[in-house]
């Protein structure tokens, strides 16, 4: 009986030994942000016919297109592509419009040209639709564009954004005494998510 | 006398002790006992794996799937002569990668019928297990998506799936666990992460 009893408690030993074991291990996967940015179509004509006793205006859109996967969003800025902010043609200018982004002015000024955002800064909420050789508006804001270095900021976002549009208007205002030409300038917006 | 007396004394003792002598030998001859040495060595097993985390890490890109895998090995060792069965599960009843309210889900696929990397999913792979590829599964940070190599979700807690069954002892036995994510530009930036359990029984 004695040997029995040493024998069941054997057994009962292996039975109460644990015969397995386990781990656990993180899966970690770090998505990165990206963004992209595009515009319309490269170039924002805002062509203008003077004419004689008035000051024309005429009004066009750029379309920002801004896609990222940040959850914490982006900021579009804009700027001025080098330091100088006038549009040129040759050996002419129309200056950039005096007015800032927080206080924009009104109506622009004679041989002037500006940005607006609508709702953005001291920009009018609505209204800038566009035109072409029309009289100066006498409620819409426009400001300079700043120069490279100095850009500013159309928006924050503060989340993901799948093909998100800001709509970026142009404005030059001329009289007759404006050199005929085709004036440009380059303008560079920035997409940086946050 | 006294003399006489004393020589009788000496020849009745020298008489009993011969005939001790004669009656022990003629009645017990031989006799024996037998002990059974008894050990019982306890199956022991242990598991370990490589580092304790997979980095799937994935840069997108827009415009496509972008996908990255990362191998686990998992080492068992054990005494155990029939050997030792090894799963794996989810560590909970959350089978997708987390990132706050962010979420990547797991693969559609099984292990017995394992499927490509659908975007926005992870995954995993035992090379030449159930419905998995024979080869291919050697690691890529943010390639494109294979269009071969399958891979299965991972199974909730519960719900273990069998990933090695042997039949002997083992000494550091490894099986590589392929473990892949893929995304594209939609999935929110962010750390991803999720808890997967290996274990490892004797049989």
């Amino acid at each position: 009986m004695a040997i029995a009893g040493g024998i069941a408690s054997a057994f009962m030993l292996s039975t109460a030994v644990v015969s397995a074991d386990t781990a656990n291990t993180t899966i970690s996967s770090v998505v990165s942000p990206i963004i992209s940015l595009f515009t319309t179509s490269g170039t924002v004509n805002v062509n203008v016919t003077p004419a004689a006793g008035s000051t024309k205006q005429t009004i066009a859109s750029d379309t920002v297109t801004v896609s990222t996967n940040d959850a914490s969003g982006y900021a579009l800025t804009l700027a001025d592509g080098d330091t100088n902010t006038n549009l040129v043609s040759g050996g002419n200018n129309i200056a950039a419009s005096a007015g800032t982004q927080s206080s924009p002015t009104t109506p622009e000024a004679t041989n002037t040209w500006g940005y607006a955002v609508a709702g953005v800064g001291g920009f009018n909420a609505s209204g800038y639709g566009s035109a072409s050789s029309a009289a100066v508006s006498g409620t819409l804001k426009f400001a300079g564009v700043p120069s490279s270095a100095s850009p500013n900021t159309l928006k924050t976002t503060a989340g993901v954004a799948s093909s998100d549009t800001t709509t970026v208007w142009y404005a030059v205002a001329v009289d007759t005494t404006q050199a005929t030409g085709t004036y440009t300038d380059s303008v560079t917006y920035t997409a940086t998510t946050n | 006398m006294r003399e006489d007396l004393k020589y009788i004394r000496v020849g009745i003792v020298t008489l009993l002790s011969v005939g001790v002598m004669v009656g022990t030998t003629a009645i017990v001859s031989a006799d024996t006992a037998s002990t059974t040495i008894s050990s019982v060595i306890s199956p022991i097993i242990s598991l370990f794996t490589t580092s304790g985390t997979v980095n799937l890490n994935i840069t997108p890109a827009a415009g496509s799937t972008k996908q990255t895998i990362a191998s686990d090995t998992v080492t068992v060792s054990t005494n155990d002569s029939s050997g030792y069965a090894l799963t794996l599960q989810d560590g909970d009843a959350t089978t997708t990668l987390v990132s706050g309210g962010n979420s990547i889900a797991a693969s559609s696929g099984t292990q017995t019928t394992p499927v490509v990397m659908a975007a926005n999913t992870w995954g995993y792979a035992v090379q030449s297990l159930g419905g998995f590829n024979g080869s291919g599964y050697a690691g890529a940070s943010s390639a494109a998506v294979s269009g071969t190599l399958k891979f299965a979700g991972m199974p909730a807690s519960g719900s273990a799936n069998t990933l090695k069954s042997t039949s002997g002892t083992a000494s550091s036995d490894t099986t590589t666990v392929w473990y892949a994510a893929a995304v594209d530009s939609t999935q929110p930036s962010g750390t991803y992460t999720d808890s997967v359990t290996y274990t490892a029984t004797t049989n």
